[in-house]
Formats: structure tokens, C-alpha cells, sequence
């Protein structure tokens, strides 16, 4: 059958380099030039790997950096940054620009500086993340450059930092807005607020003014202590009281006394006077009368001048009560105030709380984004050194279910499960370890050698006496203890380091040198990288040795390809996958192979 | 039926003339490359057999109906390929005369 799409003319001129019309290029002729150029030069596979190699559009990641980064409006609602915030906003575009141009050009056309940079970035992620690893890249000198290159060129590495650059500048992410409506009612909150604070104010200057004429003519000034004028003269009065009413009580008698007297004094001068107008007597009656008018106006005026004072008791004591009163009322309007006061500071206090809130997770947001951004190629390497890990992890599953299809036992079905299992974490999606379980298997293989951890595995594959168990099955550790030695110590060298007195430790062991051969045996392609490191010298001392034997150990064990064993360490991941990168990397080291014992006559066969 | 690096070559080259051609055409955009460029690579090198072809490319013309040009050229191929097979083999058992075997293989193809 004819392939239609040979005949079309365009499908003939897609393989064919030709240029394209126009010097401003979309980003489509772009691609399109860019594949073409891979088809013809690299073949399909690697062009489908270019594909991978687009980088991120331009707009998305502006747009992202615009609305991760922090703003505010000004007073015509437009965005405006602070300089720290520009500044930001430049090292993110830096970043991105970095990211998008190793992605559109690959590593090799960064300039120097972001080469040096990035070969940095990444080895310290490899420091951070696998220790180990790290130490072997220090061994390397001028060649730990050409390992990093060659990671920083595998366009599987460029695609795990596009995916990052992708969620980074997924347009799902961006700061919360505060809203115009949340603003407003802050706004409004703040305006009532400020209105019922002059409110109680005015109220409690109401009430202090009066607290203060109280204080200064009724009450004993709490500040001086000094007696109020009005008061001084009530307590008198008050004191006086009871001798003026005693007084009054007397002096109305004596008045009444008095007016009577006066009356017969009146009515003797009139009827002397009728009876002889002339009587001598009648100037001196007429004098006892005046006398007495004069005495009861005398007591009429002190009984008028002591009901005063009386009267005045009262009226003091009025006044003092309608100053209470007035008190009493501005006190309730203080007190209304002061609640409306709260209830608006309370309104204020909740929008300000919302707004508050909004800023944290805006503040939360950028920090996310900024970390994401700005750790884009430690996020690629973690990716592509973890999946490596997953992939010898998957290659381990794998042999160790084969070995079980074999077995009849269920006793050794469940011990290999086991050792499917043990050491890693079920719910995580990535491929991770549980750091303490593979320490303490680690120093139960260091005190006891490999029977430790066995005994362990057997227990927790439902074997109640292991120690009977091996006992009643003589050749069973002999048959497992290499896997579980790799096992372990390829576990121990994924999540730290080995200390030196350890991985000598290993070397001089029987069981350590059998696992080394075992490894050997199983893995015909591990020679030829074997080969690569002893005949280029790269291992250029006993330390050196023991360090790449534990590695090429740990890389053994976890897979059935000796490329993703190396690779599983977590080490020289390049060097791993292709042994001719491994021959130039080994090839930039001099240095003259020391060491020996048993472990170099193992590696020399 | 086993599938060859012969033709996991041969299909990466026609993805990426399909993917060059909907390019110029328009049918296909810059962003939409890195997730075909991953789907491919993720599922390529899993294939073993013609009918994990067959699968392969018709999940890929559910993503990107830019192949489904590709998809019926090739399961067409896949098709053609096993009706050879089976055809020489009926051919093999009749001669040997195991005629009864040789019907019972070709119903498998004629009723495919």
C-alpha cells in the first residue's frame, strides 16, 4: 500500500532543508526549521527528542512572572512595583530566559557564564541530593566537567526541565487579588470607624466637663482632694441644720408670741385713745408698740433668714442630683458611642483580617513560584537522576519476580517479596527510600554480615525462628546473601554516604567479595565499563577503588543492564548510559591505579 | 508477531513527517510538540508486538488527529504483515498435508 503521505509535496519538502520565507520566523517555521534539521542530521529518534527541546512560550512565562510577583495598584488601578519587587521580577525573566535558551539552543550555545553556572547548579544539587554520587564527580578532576556537560546535553534532562519550567509558569497559579469591593468595605469600616471614634469623644468630653464641675463645686476633687465650694457649704448647711430648725421651731413660737403681745399693745393704745385722746400714758403705749413691731419683725425676719438657709439644703442638693442626672445621661451616650466605636472597629478589623489573609497567601503564592523558578535546574536534576532510580527499581522488581516465579517455597516467595518491599516508601508516587530502615538493615550488615539483615527480612516474611530456618536450610544464605549485601549497600549509597571504615569493611569481607563477584558474573556489560575504569585510570588509589567498586556494587544489584546499575548510585548517570562518554570522562584523569587484595584480583579477571 | 527496530524506525520517521507537515500546515502549534514528543518517547520503546502498534497509534490519533493518516497506513501494514504470515503458514500446513489446521488458520484471518 502507497504511503499518502510520500506523495504530498509537503510531507517530500519536510525532510528536505530549505529556508523559510522571511527573516522574522514564527515560532512555528522556527520548530519547524529545528526538526528538520534533526530529522536530516540525527535521524527521527533524536528529532522526536528535539521535540521535547521547545521551549516554554514567551507570553506564558511573562504572564506568569507578572502575576507571581508582588503589586499593588495605584490610584488609577494600574499595577506598580516596589525596586525590590522589580528586581524580582527581573531575576525571574533572567532565570526563564536562561531556561527557555538551553531549552531553544541546547546548553552548548549558553555563553561560558551560564555554562560555568549551570554545571554548579547542578552539582550541588547531585551534592545535596546523593552525597555519594558527589564524592566520585570530586575524583573525576578535569572530567567531572564532562560528566555534568553530558547530563546538562541528554535531552532527557532538557524535558524534565521544561516540564518544570511549564509548572512553574502554570497559568493557574497567580497572586489572589484583593478585591475593589473588599477595599471599599475596609474603606467604609475605617470612615465609620473614624466617625463613631469623634463620636465617643465628643460624649466623654460632655462627660468629663461635667465631671469636672462636680468635682470642683459638689465632690472632693479626686485629683487635689480638694473639697468642692458647694459641697463645703451643703455640709455646713447640713451640719447647721438641726439648731436651725430648733431655732426656727423657738423663734415661730416667740414671733407668734411676739404678734400677739403686739396685738394687745394695739388694741390697749386704740381703746386709750378712745377713751381720752389726751391721756398722758398713750406716748408711752404708742412706744411699748413700736417696740414690739420692731421685735416681731426682728423674728420674722431671722425665722425668713433661717428657712433661707434651710431652703438652700435643698436647693444645693437639687442641683447636685441634676448634675448626677446630667451625668448619668452623657454616661449612656459615652457608653453607646463607645460600643458603636467597637462595632465599627470590629467591621474594620474583619475586612483588614480578610485583606491580611489574601497578602499571606499572595506572599505564600510568590515564594512558591519564585522557589520554583529559581530552582528550575536543581528541580531537572533531582527528576532525572530519581527517574534513572526508578527505572533500575522497576529493572530490580523485575528479577527479583522472575526469581519468584521460580520458587515453590512460599517461606522464599515471601523473604523475596520482602526484598521487593522493605525498603521502599508504598505511598509515594516517586521513587523514595525509607532512610531509617535502610540504616539499621546497613548496621545490622556491618555488625553481623549478611545473616543480620536476613534474619530480619525472613522475620518480616512471617518466618518465626530464623535461625532454624537457616538451619534447616543450609544453602539459603549462601543463595541470597549477595542480593541482600547489594541491595543494602545500594540502598545505603541512594540515600547517603559510606564511611570509609565501612566500605573497607565491605571489600575485606567474604561476603562482600562474593557479592562483588556475584555482581560481576550476573552482569556481562559491567565489564566493559570496568575495562573503561581500570585501562583510563580513573581509579587512581585504593580509595578510589573501593569507592567505585561499592558504587558499581550498588548499581549491580538494582539492575540487569550495568549502564542503569550506575546510573541507580545516583552516579555518573552519562558515564552510565553510554560507556563512550565513559572512555572521555575517564580519559581526562592520569592519575595511576593503586591498591589490591582480593577485590582488585576480582575486578582484574 | 514481534515488532522490529526496522519498523519502530520507520515509524519514528513518519511521526516526525507528520509532525513537520501539520507544523507547515498549521494543524499542530510549537506547544503542542514537547507532549507528543513525550507521549512517543514514553510509549516507543515499550512496544513488542503489532498489536501494542496497533494500540500505540491509536491512542496517539486520539490525542493528535494530525496522524490518524499514520494510524490507518500502518495498522493497514500491521494487517497486511499478519495476513502474510498466516498465509504462508496455511500454505506450509496444506502442503505438509495438515488440511484441517491449515482451514481452521485461514478462518482466523478471513473472519478477522
Amino acid at each position: 500500500m502507497a504511503n499518502p503521505l510520500d506523495s504530498k509535496d509537503v510531507i517530500a519538502g519536510a525532510v528536505i532543508e530549505r529556508p523559510l520565507p522571511g527573516s522574522h520566523l514564527t515560532s512555528e517555521q522556527k520548530a519547524t526549521k529545528r526538526l528538520q534539521e534533526a530529522l536530516q542530521a540525527q535521524g527521527a529518534k533524536k528529532a522526536i527528542e528535539a521535540m521535547g527541546l521547545t521551549p516554554v512560550p514567551e507570553d506564558r512565562i511573562k504572564n506568569a512572572i507578572e502575576n507571581n510577583v508582588n503589586y499593588t495598584h495605584d490610584n488609577k488601578g494600574e499595577r506598580k512595583r516596589s525596586t525590590a519587587e522589580k528586581d524580582t521580577v527581573r531575576d525571574m525573566s533572567q532565570k526563564a530566559e536562561v531556561a527557555n535558551k538551553y531549552l531553544q539552543e541546547g546548553f552548548d550555545k549558553l555563553n561560558p557564564a551560564d555554562q560555568v553556572n549551570l554545571r554548579t547548579v547542578v552539582e550541588e544539587e547531585i551534592k545535596k541530593s546523593f552525597p555519594e554520587a558527589h564524592s566520585i564527580l570530586g575524583t573525576l578532576g578535569a572530567g567531572k566537567d564532562a560528566v555534568l556537560d553530558n547530563m546538562l546535553k541528554d535531552p532527557a534532562f532538557a524535558r524534565f526541565l521544561r516540564q518544570r519550567l511549564e509548572s512553574a509558569t502554570d497559568p493557574s497559579n497567580k497572586l489572589p487579588e484583593i478585591s475593589a469591593l473588599l477595599r471599599t468595605r475596609l474603606n467604609e469600616a475605617k470612615a465609620k470607624s473614624d466617625a463613631a471614634e469623634r463620636e465617643r469623644k465628643r460624649a466623654q468630653d460632655d462627660l468629663d466637663l461635667t465631671d469636672a464641675t462636680r468635682n470642683k463645686w459638689l465632690e472632693i476633687d479626686p485629683d487635689t482632694g480638694v473639697k468642692g465650694v458647694k459641697l463645703d457649704e451643703l455640709d455646713t448647711l447640713k451640719a447647721a441644720r438641726p439648731a436651725k430648725e430648733t431655732d426656727l421651731a423657738n423663734k415661730t413660737v416667740e414671733l407668734d408670741q411676739a404678734k400677739d403681745d403686739l396685738a394687745i399693745t394695739n388694741a390697749r393704745l386704740e381703746r386709750m385713745i378712745r377713751v381720752n385722746p389726751t391721756d398722758p400714758d398713750i406716748p408711752t403705749v404708742q412706744g411699748e408698740k413700736t417696740n414690739k413691731q420692731t421685735r416681731v419683725r426682728s423674728l420674722s425676719t431671722d425665722i425668713a433668714r433661717i428657712q433661707t438657709d434651710i431652703h438652700q439644703i435643698t436647693e444645693l442638693e437639687n442641683q447636685k442630683n441634676a448634675l448626677e442626672e446630667t451625668r448619668r445621661t452623657q454616661q449612656k451616650a459615652l457608653d453607646e458611642a463607645t460600643l458603636a466605636k467597637a462595632a465599627a472597629e470590629r467591621e474594620k478589623i474583619e475586612a483588614q483580617i480578610e485583606i491580611d489573609d489574601i497578602n499571606i497567601d499572595r506572599q505564600r503564592t510568590q515564594t512558591a513560584f519564585e522557589d520554583k523558578m529559581g530552582h528550575l535546574f536543581e528541580g531537572a536534576t533531582q527528576d532525572y537522576l530519581t527517574q534513572r532510580m526508578e527505572k533500575v527499581e522497576a529493572e530490580r522488581q523485575k528479577l527479583i519476580d522472575e526469581d519468584k516465579g521460580k520458587e515453590t517455597d512460599d517461606r522464599v516467595k515471601a523473604f523475596k517479596t520482602q526484598l521487593q518491599k522493605r525498603w521502599n516508601e508504598d505511598s509515594s508516587m516517586k521513587y523514595k527510600l525509607k532512610k531509617d530502615v535502610v540504616n539499621a538493615d546497613f548496621d545490622s550488615l556491618m555488625n553481623e554480615g549478611p545473616s543480620g539483615p536476613i534474619k530480619s527480612l525472613l522475620r518480616d516474611a512471617g518466618v518465626t525462628n530464623p535461625d532454624q530456618f537457616l538451619k534447616d536450610n543450609p544453602s539459603f544464605l549462601e543463595n541470597n546473601q549477595s542480593d541482600v549485601v547489594n541491595a543494602i549497600v545500594s540502598k545505603k549509597l541512594q540515600t547517603g554516604k559510606l564511611s570509609e571504615a565501612d566500605a573497607q569493611h565491605i571489600v575485606d569481607s567474604p561476603w562482600g567479595a562474593t557479592a562483588i563477584q556475584d555482581a560481576l558474573s550476573k552482569n556481562s556489560e559491567l565489564k566493559p565499563v570496568i575495562d573503561h575504569l581500570k585501562g583510563e585510570k580513573v581509579i587512581k588509589n585504593n580509595k578510589d577503588l573501593l569507592k567505585w567498586i561499592l558504587i558499581i556494587l550498588a548499581g549491580i544489584i538494582t539492575a540487569g543492564a550495568v549502564p542503569v546499575g550506575l546510573a541507580a548510585a545516583g552516579v555518573l548517570p552519562i558515564i552510565a548510559a553510554n560507556p563512550i562518554a565513559a572512555a572521555q570522562v575517564a580519559g581526562a584523569t592520569g592519575a595511576a591505579v593503586g591498591g589490591g587484595g582480593a577485590l582488585v584480583s576480582q575486578l582484574k579477571k | 508477531m514481534g515488532f522490529t527496530d526496522e519498523q519502530k524506525s520507520h515509524i519514528e520517521e513518519e511521526i516526525m513527517k507528520t509532525v513537520i507537515a501539520a507544523l507547515k500546515e498549521g494543524k499542530v502549534t510549537e506547544a503542542e510538540l514537547p507532549q507528543i514528543s513525550d507521549f512517543v518517547l514514553e510509549k516507543i520503546d515499550t512496544l513488542q508486538t503489532q498489536e501494542d502498534v496497533i494500540v500505540f497509534l491509536a491512542q496517539l490519533t486520539g490525542r493528535w488527529p494530525i496522524f490518524s493518516n499514520l494510524n490507518t497506513i500502518e495498522v493497514g501494514k500491521v494487517h497486511e504483515l499478519t495476513e502474510k504470515e498466516v498465509t504462508a503458514s496455511v500454505l506450509s500446513l496444506a502442503r505438509n498435508g495438515r488440511i484441517d489446521e491449515a482451514l481452521h488458520l485461514a478462518k482466523t484471518v478471513t473472519h478477522s
